[in-house]
């Protein structure tokens, strides 16, 4: 895809205090890009960098195919590209007027004007309150008049700043089609929202502002996830799949050959902040030499169609197994619920696996497990059961049940069990495998599951 | 009490058998004090903007330099004028002295300050959004300048009304650099204060109730242009 702006290096701080340090940014032609992230973490300062409204202490800007100082680029953004406030400002006069701003200061003739503005106006369903001054709006209404103030610049780039916030239901979906049409206009935009669903209604492609260290944030790139490029890379990026561990359960024989894999998509929950490791990363915490993520990627590999990482940190380094790596979409670490709605978001199946990353003995029958329970009691969830406890985040999940999940977590529900109640949940029976539960918690818990890991012949029955 | 009835009544036949002596000297008042505010207002709302709009070094400084001289006293601003345009002044070869342009000089510096002042704090109060909103829609930096002039126009009309009353009511500047010539440089105030001093009331009844009237159009105006800018829900 042709390339419209990419920004590198850039950094900004407010009031002696850096904001956000980004190494890449690139924003292709005829998307619509999704910019997710916590409130504070810069989501509107880095679109009024774009917009040449803020200036930022560094970058280096490639803006359609020209390398440009910022002096020189912002006036070219302030030209072609359009900011919208989350609240829009009006003009203090008609709504017409309002939509012929920007074309009044580009010295048309004043035929060209109006016949653009009534244009506009049609566009956009807001010809009977042409003549009405548009401080007088609704909310919806304004946005729908800041859209086409701003749709009839035909702008390379529009820049829209929580345009779904506090709208009622009717105002939104209009919101949604006029972005929508603005893209079928060849007109790319970047949206910023809370709304987890809201990438499903519009973008193409998905970005994520997040902190990643104590001052320093990165923007990723966290639903890219294509099915092609995808199973290339599980082919070239994966480890060798040795004998040696994970498999040596003896349940190699039959993988599943009744359970859909392709169907599956496993999400490795790596986005933990480990405390009692003292804030380790779980995942990249070596056993027999390799990262714990490794071994289950291993063991989950066979199993199942595709493979995703739910990881907070290092990033880069997840990403170095070439499965996509996907950032929770919320929130400071708020647990494996919404490291569960991440996947299930970025997924493309019917059903997502989910499995935490520090648990290395997962038998090789998990997913068929847990696939039978639940077409077995036509449930919606199945999760692990040890025989004395449910384990609920070995799991099976239909992913249509995103919108409920979602729906739990900006309610300020965390706790899975409580979800999972609100479901037909079936219980798989792992009492065969008890190792499978076996992870990592304390540092003690490291030699053992070496030495359990390294001696398989004492692995059952577990202690 | 009587006499000031008296007065009045002779005052209001001065008033509608138009006197011309009285008119003229109505004239050169509003001339001279709208001479004044015009050559004032467009630099000193520029200077406000930029109090407003920019970030510079000893910025807070000027802004409350600006409120002090809001009480600058009009006899001071005089005696300063006088001292600089007199004969042994540093301004004096432009021979200024008791003319009408003397007494321009004299009042564009008595409404610089509440012009500014006035228009700082309008647009201050000015959404930030608007100026953003003009210069994402392609807007130079001076036509956002003017599109947020004309958002707080309310409030700058304000500032100029409060400067046009300060000058056309002031009598310490204008009586001491214009020197109270009739027919050139004897204007409403400056008259009162004459005839005052001679005993004459009527015509000085007159005279301010002329100034009253102004006052009453004047802000009669503002009200009605602000009639579509009330506060909104």
């Amino acid at each position: 895809m042709k390339q419209l702006l990419r920004l590198c290096n850039l950094r900004k701080s407010v009031a002696g205090r850096l904001l956000f340090d980004i190494d890449e940014f690139t924003v292709p032609e005829n998307t619509c890009i999704i910019l997710s992230g916590q409130n504070g973490v810069g989501k509107t300062t880095l679109l009024k960098i774009l917009a040449g409204l803020e200036s930022p202490d560094r970058v280096d800007i490639t803006y359609r195919g020209e390398n440009l100082s910022w002096h020189a680029a912002r006036r070219r953004f302030q030209q072609d590209i359009v900011y919208l406030h989350q609240h829009p400002y009006m003009f203090d006069c008609s709504v017409a007027e309002n939509i012929a701003y920007g074309l009044r200061h580009a010295r048309l003739p004043r035929e060209q004007i109006q016949a653009r503005v009534q244009q506009a106006l049609e566009w956009a369903g807001l010809t009977h309150l042409a003549g009405r001054n548009a401080r007088h709006l609704s909310g919806g209404e304004k946005q729908r008049v800041a859209l086409s103030r701003a749709q009839v610049l035909v702008p390379r780039l529009l820049l829209l700043d929580e345009p779904l916030a506090n709208m009622d239901q009717a105002a939104r979906e209009h919101a949604v089609f006029l972005i929508r049409r603005l893209k079928s206009e060849g007109i790319s935009s970047i949206v910023t929202s809370h709304e987890p669903n809201i990438a499903t209604l519009l973008g193409d492609d998905h970005r994520h502002l997040c902190k990643t260290g104590p001052c320093r944030h990165t923007l990723v790139i966290p639903f890219l996830y294509q099915r092609n490029i995808d199973q290339e890379q599980r082919m070239t990026g994966l480890p060798d799949r040795p004998a040696a561990t994970g498999n040596d359960l003896g349940h190699t024989a039959d993988t599943a050959n009744a359970t859909p894999g392709e169907e599956i998509t496993a999400v490795i929950l790596a986005g933990g902040q480990a405390r009692r490791m003292g804030g380790q990363d779980k995942g990249l915490i070596e056993l027999a030499g390799r990262p714990m993520v490794e071994h289950i990627i291993t063991a989950l590999a066979p199993q199942v169609g595709h493979l995703l990482i739910n990881a907070n940190r290092n990033l880069e380094r997840y990403r170095e197994y070439g499965l996509p790596v996907i950032p929770d979409m919320m929130g400071d670490f708020f647990g494996p619920l919404v490291g569960m709605a991440s996947g299930m978001q970025a997924a493309n199946t019917r059903y997502v696996l989910t499995a935490p990353c520090d648990s290395p003995f997962v038998p090789a029958r998990l997913a068929a497990t847990l696939y039978d329970a639940l077409q077995q009691n036509r449930a919606e969830i199945s999760a692990a059961h040890d025989g004395q406890r449910i384990q609920p985040v070995f799991a099976l999940l239909r992913c249509d049940l995103l919108p409920s999940l979602l729906a739990y977590l900006e309610n300020g529900g965390r706790k899975i069990d409580t979800w999972y109640a609100r479901h037909r949940l079936a219980l798989a029976d792992f009492s065969q495998w008890p190792d499978t539960f076996l992870n990592l918690n304390t540092p003690q818990d490291r030699q053992a599951l070496e030495r359990r890991l390294q001696h398989p012949a004492s692995a059952t029955p577990a202690s | 009490m009587e006499q000031l009835a008296d007065a009045s009544r002779a005052a209001l036949v001065l008033l509608f058998t138009g006197d011309p002596e009285l008119w003229s000297i109505v004239g050169i008042s509003f001339s001279v004090s709208l001479r004044a505010i015009l050559t004032a207002a467009p630099l000193a709302l520029l200077l406000a903007f930029f109090l407003a709009h920019t970030r510079f070094p000893g910025r807070r400084l000027l802004v409350s330099t600006f409120n002090t001289l809001l009480s600058l006293p009009a006899v001071v601003v005089g005696l300063t004028v006088y001292m600089l345009l007199s004969r042994s002044g540093p301004l004096g070869d432009w021979r200024l002295l008791f003319t009408q342009s003397a007494m321009v000089i004299g009042q564009i510096i008595l409404c610089f300050p509440i012009l500014v002042a006035f228009g700082h704090a309008a647009l201050q109060a000015a959404d930030q959004r608007a100026w953003e909103t003009a210069v994402t829609l392609g807007a130079r930096p001076w036509q956002a300048m003017l599109t947020l002039m004309y958002e707080v126009r309310f409030g700058l009309i304000a500032a100029v009304i409060a400067g046009f009353g300060r000058v056309i009511a002031e009598v310490g500047s204008s009586m001491m650099v214009g020197g109270n010539i009739l027919n050139h440089t004897r204007n409403i105030p400056t008259a009162i204060a004459l005839e005052t001093s001679k005993g004459e009331f009527a015509q000085g009844i007159a005279l301010g109730l002329i100034l009253l009237l102004a006052a009453l159009l004047l802000n009669g105006l503002l009200t009605f242009l602000q009639g579509k800018g009330e506060i909104r829900p």
